[in-house]
């Protein structure tokens, strides 16, 4: 299975959202990095099918996603960011809602509803209004939806906003193990899902792919160009303002700032092993990730 | 069919088992086949089923919301003289109430997810445009067995069904367009159905004559009219729910 995105670009207005990108994706887990307003919604939703190229075209093994229709949707889970939810209705009455919309019988939708809500961890509020949970748990409920028609392409849009660290983890987990024979695209700022489960990462920006690899790749790139150095705690602002500052930490009676810069921001800076958010900053220096 | 020969031309080219790169291929494809075959293979539901679901999910919405404007417009039109003139101008009433149910997913912000899905926009909005033209017919019958029986204007009954079915027509083809082609639906299809209704008050204020039993021509020219628009708005969702394509996208 591969899904390639063939000059794909969408313009609103004048305004360039995607611009001609060109990738292939086959199974495993791809993570989509960018800063707000980079595109990365956008792409998903043409990767859906639910929002129309201006032009370019998304495949699957060849074959246009829009000449696909039905046959194409059936194979996609897709978790939206700004996950919608009828609030009347219990979790189980929403999957089993979900699940028509889906094509699964009624039947068979029985036992993969009571799974899942398992897996996410509402089993036990299952029978309770959607408008009663916490905005974790109806995040865990929009990812139980998307798994709903067993996808093979999973399409989540910032998956792991609202969830708490424990959330979180147990669904880096829950994608890890789903992943393999899988295309799951995810979309974050918070860099650190990424880095623990994408097997390869786009790193968007102003409607483009920047750059894409696996993480060790792509952290190659910035080697180099992270520095710690030791500063005084009234030098800070200075050094905020003149650099791009990914971390500051208190030791003794100084402050140790981790500075991305393209040269040596001074002699007292040392080089130091970069990460993923190192190179986040890096290509957008004025966001912090999370 | 296809994918066998595939799979058999895999098999027989190897002459070296100990290629890992083709063994690999290979289990590449089998998986592929059968992922594909499990696909194909899944049941599904039928469209009794699926419309039952929506059913569950919107009717009583929508019964109740024409139930209580059927109730709203009985109470009114007793204290009317000319009553048959306010049927054009009630009509889009009935639409206008069911328009939250129309568009729940968009209130609620579910459209991208139902749009992601197997059944389409197209099915689903014609799952419950079905349910909410049943429910019409159901309050039309009454609204009309109301005139027959209680008021007895002298209309005849061809007059009667036309003031309903012209307005009804008009009113559904235009708001299906603007579902198909427009930003804002709700908003803009709330304000469709509201001039709908504004429009035939005025008419029936500025010109009372085309609601005498003579003017039955004019209504019929008006019905063949908008019957023919309304049949080709819903032939094209019919057509596009048969292919399984979305209607419209997401804003």
């Amino acid at each position: 299975m591969v899904l390639s995105i063939d000059r794909l670009t969408k313009t609103f207005g004048s305004k360039i959202a995607v611009d001609h990108l060109n990738t292939e994706m086959q199974p495993g887990v791809y993570g989509l990095l960018g800063a707000n307003g980079a595109g990365k919604t956008t792409l998903m939703r043409m990767i859906c099918g639910i929002l129309e190229p201006t032009s370019g075209e998304v495949l699957l093994d060849g074959q246009n996603i829009f000449e696909m229709g039905a046959d194409y949707r059936d194979l996609l889970g897709y978790l939206p960011q700004a996950f919608g939810y009828y609030p009347n209705y219990s979790a189980t009455d929403y999957l089993y809602y979900i699940a028509a919309l889906k094509g699964i019988p009624k039947i068979s939708a029985k036992a993969k509803i009571k799974k899942l809500l398992k897996i996410v961890g509402l089993l036990d509020v299952s029978n309770k209004k959607i408008r009663t949970y916490s905005g974790g748990m109806k995040q865990r409920l929009g990812i139980a939806q998307a798994l709903l028609n067993d996808p093979a392409i999973l399409i989540l849009d910032e998956p792991t906003a609202g969830l708490d660290p424990k959330e979180r983890v147990r669904f880096r987990n829950l994608l890890s193990s789903l992943a393999e024979d899988r295309i799951v695209l995810l979309s974050t700022h918070i860099v650190s899902d990424v880095e623990s489960i994408a097997d390869w990462v786009f790193v968007m920006k102003q409607g483009r792919i920047i750059a894409q690899g696996c993480i060790r790749d792509l952290v190659e790139d910035v080697q180099g160009h992270v520095f710690e150095m030791a500063v005084k705690p009234s030098d800070v602002g200075r050094w905020e303002t003149a650099t791009t500052v990914a971390n500051l930490r208190r030791e003794d009676n100084r402050t140790i700032l981790r500075i991305i810069s393209e040269d040596m921001p001074s002699d007292k800076a040392v080089p130091v092993p970069a990460t993923l958010e190192d190179l986040y900053l890096y290509h957008f220096p004025t966001e912090r990730s999370e | 069919m296809m994918k066998s020969i595939i799979l058999k031309n895999y098999l027989n080219s190897y002459k070296y088992i100990e290629n890992p790169k083709k063994i690999e291929e290979t289990v590449a494809e089998c998986r592929r086949i059968t992922e594909e075959r499990a696909v194909l293979n899944r049941k599904r539901s039928n469209y009794l089923e699926f419309l039952s679901e929506v059913f569950r999910m919107n009717g009583l919405m929508i019964l109740l919301g024409q139930m209580a404007t059927l109730v709203m417009i009985c109470l009114f039109i007793q204290f009317i003289n000319d009553y048959p003139r306010l049927i054009p101008v009630c009509i889009p009433l009935f639409i206008l109430v069911a328009l939250p149910a129309l568009f729940e997913a968009e209130i609620s912000k579910m459209s991208e997810i139902e749009l992601a899905t197997r059944n389409s926009c197209a099915q689903l909005l014609l799952a419950r445009l079905v349910i909410i033209g049943a429910s019409d017919i159901i309050c039309f019958t009454l609204l009309l067995i109301v005139e027959l029986y209680c008021f007895h204007t002298g209309q005849g009954i061809l007059n009667l069904i036309l003031y309903v079915f012209v307005p009804y027509m008009a009113c559904v083809t235009m708001i299906l367009r603007l579902i198909r082609s427009g930003r804002r639906r709700l908003r803009n299809s709330a304000g469709t159905a509201v001039l709908t209704s504004i429009i035939f008050g005025m008419v029936a204020l500025v010109i009372p004559g085309l609601y005498k039993a003579s003017s039955v021509g004019i209504w019929l020219i008006c019905f063949i009219i908008f019957g023919s628009f309304f049949i080709r708005e819903m032939g094209y969702l019919i057509s596009l729910a048969k292919e399984g394509k979305t209607y419209g996208f997401v804003d």
